[in-house]
């Protein structure tokens, strides 16, 4: 920490001037929006596109449950549940989202990041299984198509944020490695005029 | 310039934490640079709520494009050029931005030998005032920052040859300002 007279010019200048405590608290008021995002134009009107179609879907799937009957096996069964409650969560998740002026913290923003590539993978299996069952077969290729389109695309989505994840966390783990060095000698080679910049660790910020 | 490594590398670990979703890097970021960008935009904008408002629409830009930063280690001249746009959208209708700037030989040489001393901050802060807008900007970040002439022209998006002939007139201007302040 640096002393009175160890501060630079940058941090004197700093010190000088003071701060109006009322503009200073309806900055730090507004600081809390960072905690959200706004959904841009085209992604409220992409929402509102799939809203409903998620919640149809959804519905197609629980009349065609329904209208199985007893034969149909438990597997297909919890097949389709987990479609249909995975188009209803995504479907709910995004009418929440847009019915709330679009705006979303960011820590909901990875939890529907993973429950919408869970919704993916559920409605890929809704759609395979749907078109299993037609037979126009043309429709069922398609139906099958579009089933297989969207598990490559949850599996590209996800293969892509792993990688560029695990390329981040590495350079993170080498700058961390890099860090520690580079205290160690500050350290070793003792004490000297090493300033640091205004508002870092070493010098605090001005209140 | 700068050459704090430790710091340098902390800057950029936060950068890359906050695009790993790390919501508490930005936070660090924020608590770090906040003093300075906040000296820096009460040097660029007339009112000191102006300058409120640009550092709070600074943090919010900054804080959506952070993860278009090509290199983080470049994180500094970012910051100031993102802050920096937010001031030039305030100071579109004043009369400031017309300001007048004296025409001066670019490849004149900076007087590097002169340096105010940190003793004469409220001098130097008081002499800042005296400047046009074009001259406190790039001697507040000169000043602030010990900032290079390449990275202040990346900041203000000029040339260096007209950043130099800048900082040269402010630096004169403040030399001459803190000259009566030495006199016995």
């Amino acid at each position: 920490m640096n002393t009175g007279n160890d501060l630079t010019l940058g941090e004197r200048l700093i010190r000088v001037e003071p701060e109006d405590a009322e503009l200073r608290r309806r900055y730090e008021e507004g600081k809390l929006a960072l905690r959200e995002r706004r959904l841009t134009p085209a992604q409220k009107a992409a929402g509102w596109l799939s809203a409903p179609l998620n919640l149809g879907l959804a519905l197609l799937v629980v009349w065609r449950l329904g209208g199985a009957g007893p034969g149909m096996p438990p597997e297909w069964i919890a097949f389709h549940v987990a479609g249909a409650a995975g188009l209803l969560a995504v479907g709910g998740w995004t009418l929440h989202v847009l019915l709330g002026g679009g705006r979303v913290t960011w820590r909901a923003d990875r939890a529907f990041q993973v429950v919408g590539v869970v919704a993916v993978v559920a409605l890929a299996a809704a759609a395979f299984e749907v078109g299993r069952s037609l037979d126009d077969r043309r429709a069922a290729f398609g139906m099958l198509g579009v089933a297989v389109v969207m598990l490559a695309g949850a599996g590209a989505g996800l293969a892509v944020e792993w990688a560029r994840r695990l390329r981040l966390e590495s350079r993170v783990a080498a700058l961390e490695n890099e860090l520690r060095l580079a205290e160690l000698s500050r350290e070793v080679a003792g004490p000297r005029d090493g300033r640091a910049r205004p508002g870092s660790d070493e010098s605090p910020a001005p209140s | 310039m700068t050459t704090d490594a430790p710091e340098n590398l902390r800057e950029e670990i936060l950068v890359l934490k906050h695009r790993l979703g790390d919501a508490s890097a930005f936070d660090e970021l924020m608590r770090r640079w906040e003093p300075r960008l906040l000296y820096y935009l009460r040097r660029t904008t007339p009112q000191e709520a102006d300058a409120w408002d640009a550092l709070q629409r600074t943090w919010m830009a900054a804080f959506r494009d952070l993860r278009d930063l090509k290199d983080p280690r470049a994180f500094r001249a970012w910051i100031y050029r993102v802050a920096r746009n937010q001031a030039v959208s305030h100071l579109r209708s004043e009369q400031a931005r017309r300001g007048r700037i004296e025409e001066l030989d670019p490849d004149e040489l900076l007087d590097d030998a002169w340096a105010p001393d940190p003793a004469d901050a409220e001098a130097v802060h008081a002499a800042l005032a005296t400047l046009s807008l074009a001259h406190r900007e790039v001697a507040t970040l000169h000043l602030l920052e010990d900032m290079p002439l390449a990275e202040i022209a990346e900041v203000v998006s000029a040339p260096i040859g007209t950043v130099k002939s800048r900082l040269h007139h402010a630096r004169r201007r403040l030399r001459a300002a803190l000259a009566p302040s030495r006199a016995p």
